[in-house]
């Protein structure tokens, strides 16, 4: 930029010297006063000698200085104007005019006062900046023209003719551009510079010069040339279809080619161009095995390895290397070429060298070769991992769903299609795999609904292609068929999905529609099949019939020939169905599976009668899946008798399979009814108790009112001891159902003679029996106890003295109720027969052996019950023993202490108990009483006043506890109160004593005699 | 009870919303400073940052030789923008997958020119798995195929909206990669195909959900012969794709009351000059006070800012009793603001970051021969002790490094000093001036690149600073890319650009054709229509007044002025409200309202492709006005409002002034604050320069009554009627250098 400011500012200096040397050395006033810087009066002067028609250089230049001094610029532009107009070969008023222009910003007119200049005088500094000029300006055709005028003046200037050469070829003057290359090429012997070189070379191969390309590029590689001179040249012509003259080229440099690993690499890479595979899988075994392979050259090696067929060498090569020097694509290649050859050993080495970094990169790619590898989970692993890498493209995000949707992850894959949410912006050229996306997934209304907006916004062939599928599944068949008229020629791929999603929907019209077109177009059998199929479909049997005898007489495949007797039947050709099965399945060369298959056929084609005899053949050996092909046969053809005959005989037959039996047996129930079928259930309910049989046998005689027969069968079942008690137990119940009480209790008492007592059966006996059994329960329980081991006598005891044998126990353990196990049973036994002498004996026995204190609190509560006082103290004091602080034992112990008057004893127990405790209003009282009784009122105070506050705090107080409180309001000094409430009370209870001698009491101790003398009173 | 209502209604309406978001305005430029070592010179910010920041968008630059930024640090981050020419990244992966950390805070990203991760930097090249997954961010898969020959290439796809903004793809094209358009939601604005085979498509434009990539070579071409530059790309197209900047309200430098903005400010180079000027040059007189006649005592409607050099003035350095005279003269004047051009005028800013005295002292002795270079041979005034040697010289300073400069500083009496510099010269200038008028500008001389330091020291004495960015638009400048922006951070501070370049780059550096400066009008003209890039500034040194085509061009250009439709304003203003547009922050408060929040002195909001939107008055606080201009909506804020809410409707009609519920400032020359509704009438301060043309958008017919008052005092009173579209068409005769009063009460009420 300063350049070019230099370079106007020089022009401008020497335009305005210039026209001072144009000036007329003259006297004149107006020059003395231009020169004076007299500016405004020599304007004056030359202005008005202008304006009097003097139009001489000298005047004009001066004027035109003098409008520049005050910077009127359109006026000099205007003078300087009108002055070249008419000196029009005046080359320095030009050269003037182009500053003024540029002065004044008009880079149009200056550029065409330029070509005037260039006209005039032509150089190249004006053409290379008109040149410069245009190029800016976007004027190419006269930025062409102007190097081409440089090039003509300057024909050495090979700069000039490259960028003029560039120029044309960018215009499409694709000739005139070569030839303006090769002619400066020419001019300096082959000398034009690299850039030049390779432009020439792709437009003499662009104009199938290539002879010409070649010849140059030979004189060029003269020599010892320099490697990315050969390498270009070469690599050019490969490029542009021409390897054979890029083979011939680098073919002169084989030699060098071993040293330069470059140079080897091309001239491999063009040997397998040229088709010399064998030759180039020679050079590169011969390199791999006899000297090293560079960093630099490795990736490319290894992708002409593969290139040429060389897989695994390519392979040995990359795995002893680091891979991140092999290019992406070769990686792939690698992999892809081991996933298309299904070389599972090969893709379990390439993830194990490739690594997990590899792969994670390349998530699709890894689930395909998961998906070679026979990994469904891995493939859908990797999809998974493809979908959500935020980066992963639309397209990648489409093949990995689909990738999901074979490998049978149908939900995952709906998941990441909803996500995919495909939106107007899907490229064209995925909108075939979308629709088929949307056609894997079932979403065939969804896919089309979408692709009817995108058709009617952007319509293209990517669109249709995606619609087309997804109509012929679901949509508008007719807009299908419509579609398919308008295009003559389409992939017979596409036909045929066509024709099979048409057929599967049963648009039997289109289905054949598509099948014609694809038979006309590849007339194959198996587009003839197809169209024999949809010919079917469409109802038109007979037409089927031409083709399909044609394919069968070809190749009668299982498919074929199940679609040949379809249409066979579909005509009514039975006849020709049977003779053409029939002569099969008496063929010895026809293989099993196949005769399987074409007795299906013949099933298929209602040739009943004829399958039947190859059926029961079957039946007989064959197991029984052609066993209900039979019954089903049989039923259709009829021949009901002759199965009822087969299963009664298969049914005999010894060592039949079980699960054969089984279901020959319900076969022959369905087919021959129960009455028929009764002998045999009978036969296999005996033969196992335990089966199903024997309920559906039990079943059948109660649906034909069959009672006694049932009863019978019943009770020889309850008694059989094979069955497991479950049955035994259920045929007990079913007894009982139907009103045989002792049969049932017989049965469970069966069922219950090794059961302990909180055994099953056991249970229901007693549930039978109720709460008071008769005597023979009670000598069964009885005989059970006294049998029991002793771990369970104890329990058994129990239940009998529970259930009203308590004497039966009282006697059967009077002589061993002191053992260990027995004492406890025997001690409530006593209890519950009311033998309080032998209760308090049996507790006192047992105390001693006892050390569990919930047991101990049982016996002492047990003796208290039955008022065995002194017992229960010892079994209070055992307890306590135990449990020091246990509040019901010190409890009872001190009111049993205050009992029997010995008040230091009940001082003690109540105290340690109500020292921990609140304890109850009994515990207070009485410890209040006891220290009353020792004349100590005072410290009974606090213990009577807590046990009154206890009271008073019941919702509920019975008369007892009333008159604990009367007695309390007397000890604590409210005498009113106390005989107030003695008063209630004993209205209440007249006739209770020591209510009355309390109440007395308490006036005589309060000298409330004559009250007291009422209350004692008559 | 109607006060308290409306006291309640601006609480609620200035109530920032708990869930208010800040709209993200800052796009970070990564670029790397051992290829780019200044930003002024990077392609970022000479290109790309002023359609940014006329899209509204901040540019913070980030130096990707120190490592990748933490993106946590830019909270307002809306966009990221690279334009490299090599490979800067030691580890491209981490770059990658620093974008991946970007994109994933909703972030975009505009990609020019290299990628930055085809190889490492020192040139290792990168798997193409690497290159792969980046242009994956773009919708792009590369093939490794390169077409470096593209004369069989042609365009098949080309967005005429994007391409060819102002060239076309035609003649020698770049070299292209093989770039596949792998994911539909991009948008491909330029397919090359070879050959006229599809199966070579290549996808060299293209913009989507995470932003966009111009292909190297395609998004503006180069001519090497003259450095020129143009638009291939339309930048603000391209950028609005990019930056999704549809809904984003603009901070606009360029507009005030609904008028393009003007102001002129001169730097003080030349002040003594004797000018050549008749009848000036018979009596002796100096440059600076031909300006003073003939160009600002002429306009006394157009303010000018005046920025002499102390050192010009003061009788301790080179200043004689008539250049401080004229500057006192110049100051006196009501139009006229008070700045500084420094002390001593340093030419290379670079020299005084680490000031070492002692390397200033031989320049000392060279000073006196400086104008002794190729060019003054030329000069007439060669022997004149008062001709300052500006701009470039051919000379190069030997010993040390001070660009193209001769000598470091014009002035070298006394060692630098830029607390004198800087808050000396301010208040040298402010002694000077009237009372109650401080000098508050900086305009940066020489090379007007200051130091961080320098820049720092501005702000500390509260002052603003200007210059540089040398903005033309015009015939030898044809491209937006000479266009600046608003202005360029320097370290942590900011300077802000003048709207235009100053004479020196029309005249040769002052060499030569020295009427050139009237070409400005082509820039202003440019940058005004079809889109308003800039405001009018008239930005030029003393010097002019030397010469009398320089003079003439200045003349030309204030005529022009005049007879513009124009708002003006002093220079520090116009530097006010360019740095609130780096400050303001717009709350987004709910569908098409916005609060202005921190923006200092930005005084306009604009919103682009807003035909048929006006403002909501009813959800609105502090907005003055609006006008619609080219497709534009203008807001005029109210700089009494401090956090003004802006908020659009619909409208129906694009040609008329939109109807509103109260009066509105359509456009105006003054700039006005506190607008104040009532039910008769409204009242504004007003404050500006020239009679006070206005236009009001009123609500119903009717006639006008129209009072200017100061200080209790009535200066003018004028009357007018409603015209059929609503407006009231009122210019108030009266002086408002100092704010004024204006009271507008409908008659009848």
């Amino acid at each position: 930029m300063r350049a070019n400011l230099l370079v106007v500012v020089l022009v401008l200096l020497a335009g305005i010297a210039v026209s001072l040397l144009l000036i007329p050395r003259g006297s004149e006033l107006a020059l003395q006063r231009f020169r004076d810087q007299e500016f405004a009066p020599a304007l004056a002067a030359y202005e008005a000698r202008y304006a009097q028609g003097d139009r001489a250089a000298g005047t004009v230049m001066a004027l035109t200085r003098l409008y520049l001094v005050d910077g009127s610029v359109d006026r000099a532009i205007a003078l300087m104007e009108d002055y070249v107009a008419r000196e029009p070969e005046q080359l320095e008023a030009r050269e003037l005019l182009g500053t003024l222009y540029r002065h004044a910003q008009r880079p149009f007119d200056y550029l065409d006062n330029l070509e005037a200049i260039a006209r005039l005088k032509p150089s190249d500094a004006t053409f290379r900046e008109l040149a410069d000029a245009y190029a800016y300006y976007g004027e190419f055709d006269r930025q062409a023209e102007a190097l081409k005028r440089l090039v003509a003046l300057r024909p050495d200037d090979a700069e000039a003719s490259v960028d003029l050469g560039q120029l044309l070829a960018a215009r499409g003057r694709f000739a005139e551009a070569a030839d303006t290359l090769a002619a400066a090429d020419d001019r300096r012997n082959g000398g034009i510079e690299y850039d030049g070189r390779v432009l020439l070379t792709s437009l003499l191969l662009d104009l199938d010069r290539a002879d010409e390309a070649f010849r140059r590029a030979e004189r060029w590689l003269s020599g010892d040339p320099p490697s990315y001179a050969i390498l270009s040249l070469t690599g050019l012509m490969m490029e542009l279809g021409r390897p054979d003259h890029a083979h011939r080229l680098i073919a002169r440099f084989a030699e060098r080619a071993r040293r330069e690993p470059a140079l080897e690499l091309t001239l491999i890479d063009l040997e397998i161009a040229q088709g010399r595979v064998e030759a180039a899988q020679h050079q590169l075994r011969a390199w791999a095995e006899g000297k090293p392979i560079d960093d630099a050259s490795l990736g490319r090696f290894v992708a002409l390895c593969i290139n040429a067929g060389q897989t695994r060498l390519a392979f040995d090569v990359a795995r002893r290397r680091d891979l991140h020097l092999i290019p992406d694509w070769a990686l792939v290649s690698l992999a892809e070429t081991a996933y298309r050859g299904q070389d599972r050993p090969f893709l379990d080495r390439l993830i194990d060298e490739l690594g997990d970094t590899f792969l994670a990169e390349r998530p699709l790619l890894a689930g395909e070769i998961a998906w070679a590898r026979g990994d469904r989970d891995g493939a859908a692993r990797w999809a998974g991992r493809a979908l959500a890498d935020r980066d992963s493209s639309f397209a990648e995000r489409l093949s990995a769903t689909r990738l999901l949707t074979r490998a049978g992850h149908r939900e995952q894959a709906a998941a990441a299609f909803d996500r995919l949410a495909p939106d107007s912006r899907v490229p064209d050229d995925m909108l075939e795999e979308l629709g088929l996306l949307f056609l894997d997934l079932d979403r065939v209304r969804e896919g089309l609904a979408w692709f009817a907006e995108r058709r009617a916004a952007r319509p293209s062939n990517g669109a249709d292609l995606g619609w087309v599928r997804l109509a012929a599944r679901g949509g508008d068949a007719d807009a299908v068929a419509a579609w398919l008229d308008a295009r003559p020629r389409l992939d017979p791929g596409l036909l045929q999905d066509i024709a099979s999603l048409a057929a599967e929907r049963g648009a039997a019209a289109l289905a054949l529609k598509a099948a014609e077109r694809v038979y006309a177009q590849a007339p194959t059998p198996r587009s003839r099949l197809a169209l024999a199929n949809a010919l079917v479909a469409a109802g038109r049997p007979k037409d089927a019939l031409g083709h399909l005898r044609a394919v069968v007489a070809e190749d009668p495949a299982p498919d074929v020939l199940a679609l040949y007797v379809t249409a066979l039947a579909g005509s009514g050709e039975v006849a020709e169905l049977a003779r053409a099965v029939g002569a099969r399945l008496d063929d010895p060369a026809v293989g099993e599976a196949e005769k399987d298959q074409l007795v299906q056929t013949l099933i298929d084609g209602r040739a009943y009668r004829a399958a039947l005899p190859y059926v029961r053949a079957r039946a007989e050996t064959r197991g029984m899946e052609w066993v209900y092909a039979y019954a089903d046969l049989a039923a259709r053809a009829g021949a009901v008798g002759d199965l009822v005959g087969f299963l009664a005989a298969a049914l005999e037959r010894p060592g039949l399979d079980p699960k054969a039996r089984d279901a020959m047996a319900g076969l022959l129930v369905d087919t021959a009814g129960p009455v028929k079928a009764l002998p045999a259930l009978k036969r296999l309910a005996d033969a196992a108790p335990a089966g199903p049989w024997e309920s559906l046998y039990r079943e059948t005689l109660g649906k034909l009112g069959r009672k006694d027969e049932l009863r019978r069968h019943l009770l020889a079942r309850a008694g059989d001891e094979r069955l497991p008690a479950q049955d035994r137990r259920g045929i007990a119940f079913t007894l009982l159902e139907m009103g045989e009480k002792a049969a049932a209790e017989a049965s469970f008492r069966a069922l219950a003679a090794k059961q302990g007592v909180d055994g099953p059966d056991v249970r229901q006996l007693l549930f039978l029996w109720g709460p008071r059994p008769g005597a023979a329960s009670l000598d069964w329980l009885e005989a059970r106890a006294r049998a029991a081991p002793p771990a369970e006598q104890g329990a058994w005891y129990d239940k009998l003295a529970e259930l009203g044998g308590a004497r039966r126990v009282t006697a059967a353990l009077a002589a061993r109720g002191h053992d260990g196990a027995l004492r406890g049973p025997y001690i409530e036994a006593l209890a519950n027969a009311g033998k309080p002498a032998e209760l308090g004996a049996a507790v006192r026995a047992a105390l001693p052996g006892e050390r569990d204190p919930e047991t101990l609190r049982r016996w002492a509560r047990l003796a208290e019950r039955e008022k065995q006082t002194a017992v229960a103290g010892e079994a209070w004091r055992a307890v306590l023993a135990l449990r020091p602080e246990d509040a019901e034992a010190l409890r009872q112990i001190g009111m049993t202490a205050y009992g029997e008057a010995r008040f230091a004893d009940a001082e003690r127990a109540l105290g340690r108990l109500l020292a921990r405790s609140a304890g109850d209003y009994e515990a207070n009282y009485f410890m209040g009483e006891a220290l009353f009784a020792q004349k100590r009122p005072k410290e009974a105070e606090p213990y009577q006043r807590r046990a009154l506050a206890q009271i008073e705090a019941m919702p509920n107080r019975s008369d007892a506890v009333r008159q604990t409180e009367a007695n309390l309001l007397h000890r604590l000094g409210r005498i009113d109160e106390s005989a107030a409430l003695f008063d209630r009370l004993l209205r209440a209870r007249p006739n209770d004593r020591q209510l009355r001698a309390d109440y007395a009491a308490m006036l005589i101790e309060n000298r409330r005699l004559k009250e007291a003398r009422h209350v004692l009173g008559p | 009870m109607r006060r308290v209502l409306a006291v309640l209604l601006l609480l609620l309406l200035t109530a920032v919303p708990a869930a208010a978001q800040t709209v993200p305005r800052t796009v970070l430029a990564l670029y790397d400073g051992r290829e780019e070592p200044k930003i002024k010179q990077s392609r970022i910010h000479s290109m790309a940052e002023m359609p940014l920041n006329h899209l509204g968008l901040t540019v913070a630059y980030w130096d990707v030789a120190n490592g990748l930024p933490d993106p946590a640090a830019y909270p307002d981050l809306r966009g990221v923008v690279t334009w490299f020419a090599s490979e800067p990244f030691e580890d491209p992966a981490a770059y990658v997958a620093w974008l991946g950390t970007v994109l994933d805070r909703g972030v975009r990203i505009a990609v020019f020119g290299q990628y930055g991760v085809r190889a490492a930097r020192g040139g290792k090249a990168m798997p193409m798995a690497l290159v792969n997954r980046f242009l994956r961010h773009f919708g792009l898969f590369d093939d490794e195929g390169y077409s470096d020959l593209t004369y069989r290439s042609r365009a098949v796809v080309q967005d005429p909206a994007l391409v060819g903004f102002e060239r076309g793809l035609d003649g020698v094209l770049p070299g292209y990669p093989r770039l596949r358009l792998v994911d539909g939601r991009f948008t491909s604005h330029l397919i090359m195909r070879r050959a006229d085979d599809p199966a070579t498509d290549s996808h060299l434009i293209v913009t989507g959900p995470s932003g966009g990539l111009v292909t190297e070579g395609y998004a503006r071409f180069f001519d090497p012969e003259s450095l020129r530059k143009r638009w291939i790309i339309d930048p603000f197209a391209f950028f609005r794709r990019v930056f999704a900047t549809d809904d984003l309200p603009k901070p606009d430098v360029t507009t005030l009351s609904g008028r393009r903005m003007y102001f002129s400010h001169i730097d003080g180079d030349g002040w003594r000059n004797v000018t050549e000027v008749k009848p000036y040059a018979d009596q002796s007189r100096i440059a600076a006070e031909v300006v003073l006649k003939e160009a600002i005592e002429a306009h006394p409607g157009l303010p000018v800012t005046v920025a002499p050099i102390v050192g010009d003035l003061d009788a301790a350095w080179k200043g004689t009793p008539q250049a401080l005279d004229v500057a006192r003269r110049l100051f006196a004047l009501p139009q006229v603001e008070p700045a500084s051009h420094t002390w001593t005028h340093p030419f290379f800013w670079g020299f005084f970051k680490d000031y070492d005295p002692s390397k200033e002292a031989e320049f000392k002795d060279r000073g006196a021969t400086r104008k002794g270079g190729f060019l003054s041979r030329f000069r007439k005034s060669d022997s004149d002790d008062h001709y300052e040697n500006v701009g470039e010289v051919a000379e190069s300073a030997p010993g040390a490094d001070i660009g193209r400069y001769a000598v470091p500083r014009a002035f070298l009496q006394a060692p630098f000093d830029l607390g004198q510099e800087i808050g000396g010269s301010l208040d040298y200038f402010s002694r000077l001036a009237p009372d109650g008028k401080p000098a508050r500008l900086i305009q940066w001389p020489g090379d007007t690149s200051p130091f961080e330091a320098a820049v720092a020291e501005t702000r500390r004495v509260g002052a603003r600073n200007m210059n540089g960015g040398d903005t033309r638009y015009d015939a030898e400048y044809p491209s937006l890319t000479s266009v600046s922006p608003v202005g360029v951070p320097v370290g942590g501070e900011r300077q802000i650009y003048s709207a235009t370049s100053n004479e020196n780059t029309y005249t040769d550096l002052w060499t030569g054709r020295f009427f050139g400066f009237q070409n400005l009008i082509h820039t202003v003209r440019g940058t005004e229509t079809p889109v308003r890039l800039k405001p009018f500034n008239v930005y030029y040194h003393m010097y002019s007044g030397q010469k009398l085509a320089s003079i003439n061009a200045l003349k030309k250009n204030l005529a022009f002025a005049e007879a513009s439709e124009l708002a003006p304003v002093t220079a520090s203003t116009y530097a006010a409200i360019a740095d609130g547009f780096y400050t303001t922050r717009l709350v987004a408060e709910g569908p098409g309202r916005w609060r202005v929040v921190d923006r200092g002195d930005l005084a306009t909001l604009r919103f682009d492709r807003a035909v048929f939107r006006g403002v909501d008055f009813g959800r609105s606080v502090g907005v003055i006005g609006q006008r619609h201009h080219q497709g534009s909506l203008y807001v005029a804020l109210d700089p009494a409002v401090a956090e003004p809410v802006v908020a659009l409707a619909d409208i129906d009609r694009a040609d008329a002034d939109p109807a509103a519920p109260r009066p509105y400032l359509v456009h105006g020359r003054w700039a006005l604050a506190g607008l104040s509704v009532g039910e008769g009438g409204f009242t504004a301060r007003a404050q500006g320069f020239g009679p006070g043309a206005m236009v009001w958008r009123v609500p119903g017919p009717g006639r006008w009554t129209v009072t200017a008052e100061r200080d209790g005092r009535t200066l003018w009173r004028g009357a007018a009627d409603t015209d059929a579209d609503g407006r009231l068409t009122v210019t108030v005769a009266a002086g408002a250098e100092a704010p004024l009063t204006l009271r507008f009460a409908r008659e009848g009420r």
